[in-house]
């Protein structure tokens, strides 16, 4: 019979779902995250979509496909918006919620039960992950109705892809929540990533776009390789290097960030409770 | 006897009052240096983002510039953008302050002290939020210099007449964030409030396209923002050099604005504050 104590990979699962359920129920408690969650990434994408009609020359994009090899620019700037979203996710839901105890002095408390801090983090990011594929496939829909794209998909690489940056991004993810444990106030480091990034990447536009020394930044970070990944799969674009190459470094970064974040976590967490500031804010 | 005593109201300890606040916002700024850092950096970059989408649309060779040149009144994308996005950043940040202090102050539980305070609400609220409104004039005269450097702007026309449309429609928006306020009493959670106006407003108000492109009535609706005047005004004057003159009819617009909306956002704070206090429910979150 197991107390209340006593760790087993059951007890775990309910501590995962008695968070989840603490999640939706914080969700549900403040509605206009929902309708948020859906109308933001459409919104962030509509003006970008628009700026692409205001460059049309009798209906074509000819400068877009000078640059990208793609005559459709919704599809290119749909995929895009993808990783970002995930992108965004990561870094809000679990350091972000870690923030909120601190303010809320929660945190302490939670922290003294017996639960892995793995279960701690990953059921604070299952909510927010879950409703940001939620609000992609709705995305995607209304983009559809609306301007109407077609997919040259190969599905199984491009949810491979997908995968492996989730991970990836899942790793970053607990990075980022020892930062918010080291340096308490983490809003302006998470706004300044969540903006950073995707201008790094290209997650709208080619590589090619950003000045030479830009592009050498951009080609240092892996994530770079699975938006290009990805949208050579979704809409036929030009890559930066083979697929296959592609996919290996997105692989190996999503491995190296997964246990490189996890081990950083832990770290961090010891030093905190070694200080006591763990509920500090 | 005693005659200036801390509560009796005057003009001078209302100023006093604003000066706290203001101070108070200044070295809560300052004590999280991270904020110092992004503040340099960020609009920038979310600048940048949106001048290199530009600059594929317009392809290696300058291929659609004709098209946007066409749809926009100009070909110099970069500038055009320059000051949507800057000005769309810097009320978001009033529209942002205003309500996000009070959130803070409810989740610190300050905010029921402050209230008890005689100090005039509306001072609270503008207190809360002044200190940003001079840090994100800071950066907009940064990022300015920042893009010059990069793409080189070429921003000409009357800086004044720049600065009093920035100026009215800056009144226009404080009272847009005043509204906003008495939606926080409410409501309680802002930040997904916040998120979608300013989703909405990048959208309607011709922040990176000129409206022009939006259909119909979808035009209509953003006419009913002082913003899209603001930014079509201040894209007149300093990217094709109009007068006073020339933007009089869309300066009288936004006057309009800068009247009606403080009126009505004070008047729709002060009914909701009072509904609030009555429930007791002004410090829950």
């Amino acid at each position: 019979m197991h107390t209340a104590t006593q760790r087993c990979l059951g007890s775990e699962l309910r501590v995962f779902g008695a968070m989840l359920k603490k999640e939706v129920l914080h969700l549900v408690r403040y509605p206009m995250w929902i309708v948020v969650a859906v109308t933001n990434p459409f919104l962030y994408l509509l003006p970008v979509l628009l700026l692409g009609s205001a460059f049309a020359v009798r209906g074509a994009t000819p400068g877009f496909a000078a640059y990208t090899g793609v005559q459709d620019y919704v599809p290119y700037l749909l995929t895009g918006s993808v990783l970002t979203s995930y992108l965004g996710t990561a870094l809000w839901s679990i350091g972000q919620s870690l923030r909120t105890e601190m303010l809320q002095g929660t945190l302490e408390q939670n922290w003294l039960t017996p639960t892995h801090r793995i279960t701690m983090l990953l059921s604070r990011t299952a909510q927010s992950m879950t409703r940001t594929t939620l609000a992609l496939i709705i995305v995607w829909a209304v983009i559809w109705w609306l301007f109407g794209f077609k997919l040259t998909a190969n599905y199984g690489l491009a949810f491979l892809i997908i995968l492996l940056s989730f991970l990836a991004l899942v790793g970053v993810g607990f990075m980022f929540a020892a930062f918010v444990l080291l340096y308490k106030e983490a809003n302006a480091v998470t706004n300044m990533l969540q903006i950073s990034l995707p201008l790094l990447i290209g997650a709208y536009y080619p590589v090619a776009v950003l000045p030479g020394w830009l592009q050498v930044v951009a080609k240092a970070i892996p994530l770079t390789y699975g938006v290009d990944a990805l949208r050579h799969v979704l809409v036929g674009s030009n890559t930066l290097l083979p697929l296959q190459t592609e996919v290996a470094i997105l692989a190996a970064f999503a491995a190296f960030t997964a246990v490189a974040g996890w081990q950083c976590f832990k770290l961090v967490e010891r030093r905190c409770r070694r200080l006591g500031n763990l509920g500090q804010y | 006897m005693i005659t200036g005593v801390l509560s009796v109201k005057s003009p001078a300890s209302h100023g006093r009052a604003l000066l706290a606040l203001t101070k108070k916002g200044w070295l809560h700024f300052v004590r999280y240096p991270t904020w110092v850092v992004a503040m340099l950096f960020l609009p920038l970059v979310f600048t940048l983002q949106y001048v290199y989408v530009a600059k594929t649309f317009a392809g290696p060779q300058g291929d659609a510039l004709a098209g946007f040149a066409a749809q926009a009144g100009t070909a110099d994308y970069v500038s055009f953008l320059t000051i949507g996005l800057l000005i769309w950043l810097h009320l978001n940040s009033m529209l942002w302050d205003i309500g996000h202090s009070l959130r803070m102050e409810q989740m610190r539980g300050t905010l029921e002290h402050n209230w008890l305070c005689p100090v005039p609400r509306i001072l609270l609220l503008i207190g809360g939020s002044l200190i940003h409104v001079v840090i994100s004039l800071f950066w907009i005269a940064l990022v300015l210099g920042q893009v010059a450097l990069l793409f080189g702007l070429s921003l000409q026309g009357n800086l004044w007449l720049a600065a009093l449309i920035m100026l009215v429609m800056s009144v226009a928006v404080y009272g847009f964030g005043f509204c906003f306020a008495a939606l926080v009493l409410v409501h309680k959670e802002p930040d997904a409030l916040t998120n979608l106006v300013q989703s909405i407003l990048l959208v309607l108000c011709g922040t990176i396209y000129p409206i022009s492109i939006l259909p119909g009535p979808l035009q209509s609706v953003a006419k009913g923002f002082p913003l899209t005047w603001g930014i079509a005004d201040l894209r007149a004057v300093l990217l094709q050099g109009r007068s006073f003159t020339d933007v009089s009819g869309n300066l009288a617009v936004l006057a309009i604005f800068a009247v009606a909306f403080p009126c009505l956002g004070y008047l729709a704070f002060r009914l909701v504050e009072g509904f609030v206090r009555r429930r007791g429910t002004l410090s829950h979150y």
